[in-house]
């Protein structure tokens, strides 16, 4: 009995998953159109679901071809450490995104986790209790997140900026002066050291974005979140724990959070309130960039990791080719809107051809 | 169309006598007059004058903002582009009266240039149909960016005589750009409750798809609130670089937030359709009187985010629980307690 329970929801969740994934759902017009028409629906899906690979893989090209040590084995490590932070809190935020769900306090979390980290390390405590502090206060803040959105039902949005206000505060409280600095010796081996010259943050950033794709991809519970977020009322109906598995996907955020907030407190040696107000843009479009769906139940980590490889490539082909990084913002944002007018095109191209 | 537009006016007129949705529209007023008598009490100089024509000159620029954004939002969409259209907006009028130029003429520019941010935004949600949230979050990474390209700096003091007339100005003690804010509250308010148009919005908010299938032009209508933000937004600017005489270049996301929470605590829904422009008032005068008497208190501004942050998630919390009892109301419980009863007797009598 529970076993064909089990074989049952997974093959609702199989279909939840194709309901919702543009590129799983091209196949019906395949079958049913012949011929030439069928390879002109073949290459419009293709296009709608590795167009973001042919993005990246056009920008990493013309990077290459403006410098060529863009592609040297240490430009990539080097971009690999610089992007491990706003990285790991993405492979978070995509777990979030993908349940129907949206996290905004991930700056000023991030801040607290790295506050913390700080003032346990200038308190002379070694960097692997610091890093568990910070741990365990993103882990305090992702459960807060989701007893708010899950147990309370608040609209995700309004309670993470409202969280992210709570925790702000708290930032500031918690920063004695202006900024905590650490003066221990060896604080910054994780977040400053590196393995022949691959930085032990692009280490862990590769690492999460590994597992991040392994649960989402292969795992039992990887299915409970897409189905949680591709159709919450079903997944209720069908004998989920809906709540469970939405709160714990804000966990995660907030495990990631922790991770990024202790790197950032041992690769500079000091934490402030408000590190980084920004990041939390960069996050999203990293996770949007890639084709993530934001109303939830689509995407993937994959996705979100090309989303990283074209942010990187516009910033550090920024510095590279000598533009001034602060004009970046312009390539960034038009490649989000050309992103995202491609994939809306290439959806609605077979519905037209079908038509 | 008008039956349309009078059936669910009748709708929520019949909707604004239930109890329930007093508490949950009324509930912010509440917590506003309660605020007030705490202030009053506790400090003093909190109604006099100069203090509370400060806090209207203050706030003139957010409140703008929100005006527009409670558009956006009740017709089902979402600007997150308006910090980063503000400081483009800023810097624009900043440019050109540094360059001498009127300041008139400087202040128009910015309406201009705001009004073209929001026509972007309009054709990026309607005519490319890109979730508003990404489209704006997209435009929003462009402007922040565009002051450094066009002008070099966001950066620009202004010494011009006169810039400063519009926003440090008053009539009869009342600053020009408090004046400005109560005006665009009324006005857009009265558009809102009593125009055909404010009724289409509520409808198109309320539901997109019924509204489409009843003939209203969707698409006009969502449009028509981007670019009316973005006209929000060039003006708050310009007041905003009036008063400062510089081109506050604020990207800081808690400007936007700020705008977004006062639309929030007000009590409109960010799932469109439910909400009005006295809401915003009130949730625009409950983030600027709690701002200013905790400073008049001298209570550190950190506590400040966190009462905000406490203030946002416990007005969520009141609307959530209005709905929930709301919902819970329709379930016919002596129904349901008469099935329970039966299930159970017919349950014995097979056992035994």
């Amino acid at each position: 009995m529970i076993e064909g329970g089990r074989v049952d929801r997974k093959s609702f969740v199989d279909r939840a998953r194709i309901a919702n994934d543009g590129s799983a759902s091209m196949s019906s017009p395949g079958v049913s159109i012949g011929g030439p028409r069928r390879a002109w629906v073949f290459a419009a899906a293709h296009l709608g679901t590795s167009g973001i690979l042919l993005a990246l893989s056009l920008l990493v090209t013309i990077v290459d071809v403006a410098d060529p040590s863009f592609l040297s084995v240490a430009n990539i490590f080097n971009m690999l450490g610089q992007w491990a932070l706003a990285g790991v809190m993405a492979v978070g935020m995509t777990f979030v995104i993908i349940a129907g769900g949206f996290d905004l306090s991930i700056a000023s979390g991030f801040s607290l986790c790295a506050i913390v980290a700080a003032l346990l390390g200038a308190d002379g405590y070694p960097l692997t209790v610091a890093m568990l502090g910070a741990l365990a206060t993103g882990l305090v803040v992702g459960g807060v997140n989701g007893g708010l959105v899950a147990l309370f039902g608040i609209n995700p949005f309004i309670a993470t900026v409202g969280s992210g206000f709570i925790l702000l505060g708290i930032d500031f409280l918690a920063t004695p002066s202006t900024y905590i600095r650490v003066d221990q010796a060896g604080f910054d081996a994780l977040g400053a050291g590196s393995w022949l010259l691959f930085p032990f943050k692009g280490m862990i950033l590769l690492a999460f974005l590994v597992l991040g794709e392994a649960v989402l991809a292969k795992t039992i519970y990887g299915r409970y979140v897409y189905a949680v977020g591709a159709n919450a009322t079903v997944s209720r109906l069908s004998g989920l724990p809906v709540g469970l598995i939405v709160a714990s996907t804000y966990v995660v955020s907030g495990l990631c959070m922790g991770v990024a907030g202790g790197l950032a407190a041992s690769q500079l040696g000091t934490a402030q309130a408000r590190m980084e107000p920004t990041i939390v843009y960069d996050v999203l479009a990293a996770v949007v960039i890639g084709g993530t769906s934001l109303s939830g139940g689509a995407g993937a980590m994959w996705r979100t990791a090309a989303g990283l490889a074209i942010l990187a490539t516009i910033s550090n082909g920024f510095t590279l080719v000598g533009l001034n990084p602060l004009h970046q913002g312009i390539v960034k944002g038009g490649i989000i809107i050309l992103a995202l007018a491609l994939d809306r095109w290439t959806s609605l191209l077979p519905r037209f051809r079908r038509d | 169309m008008t039956d349309v537009t009078a059936g669910t006016a009748a709708v929520a007129r019949k909707a604004r006598r239930d109890p329930i949705v007093a508490v949950r529209r009324y509930g912010v007023v509440l917590a506003l007059l309660v605020l007030l008598a705490m202030l009053g009490v506790a400090s003093p100089a909190f109604f006099r004058w100069t203090n509370l024509a400060n806090i209207l000159s203050q706030w003139a620029p957010v409140g703008i903002m929100a005006v527009g954004t409670t558009y956006v939002i009740l017709a089902g969409g979402f600007d997150l582009s308006v910090a980063a259209g503000f400081a483009f907006c800023a810097v624009i009028a900043a440019a050109l009266g540094h360059a001498a130029m009127p300041p008139s003429l400087a202040f128009l520019a910015s309406v201009l240039v705001g009004t073209v941010i929001g026509l972007v935004n309009a054709t990026l949600v309607v005519g490319l149909r890109i979730n508003p949230f990404v489209a704006t979050l997209a435009s929003g990474f462009v402007l922040t960016s565009l002051p450094y390209v066009i002008v070099g700096s966001p950066f620009i003091e202004v010494d011009e005589p006169g810039f400063d007339a519009l926003g440090t100005g008053a009539w009869h003690g009342i600053p020009y750009t408090g004046l400005i804010l109560v005006g665009f509250l009324a006005v857009s308010g009265i558009i809102l409750a009593k125009t055909q148009y404010g009724h289409l919005l509520y409808a198109v908010g309320g539901n997109a798809e019924v509204s489409r299938l009843v003939g209203i032009r969707v698409r006009h209508v969502v449009a028509s609130t981007y670019i009316f933000s973005g006209l929000c937004v060039g003006i708050a600017a310009s007041l905003a670089t009036s008063q400062l005489s510089y081109s506050a270049a604020d990207q800081d996301p808690v400007l936007a937030f700020d705008v977004i929470v006062a639309v929030v605590v007000g009590g409109t829904s960010l799932a469109g359709g439910i909400g009005s422009m006295w809401q915003t008032a009130v949730g625009l005068a409950i983030l600027a009187i709690l701002q200013n008497g905790l400073n008049l208190l001298d209570i550190n501004t950190f506590y400040q985010y966190v009462i905000k942050g406490c203030l946002i998630i416990g007005a969520v919390s009141l609307d959530v629980w209005a709905s929930w009892l709301f919902r819970m109301r329709q379930i016919d419980c002596a129904a349901m307690v008469r099935r329970l009863v039966r299930s159970r007797a017919q349950r014995a009598s097979t056992r035994s």
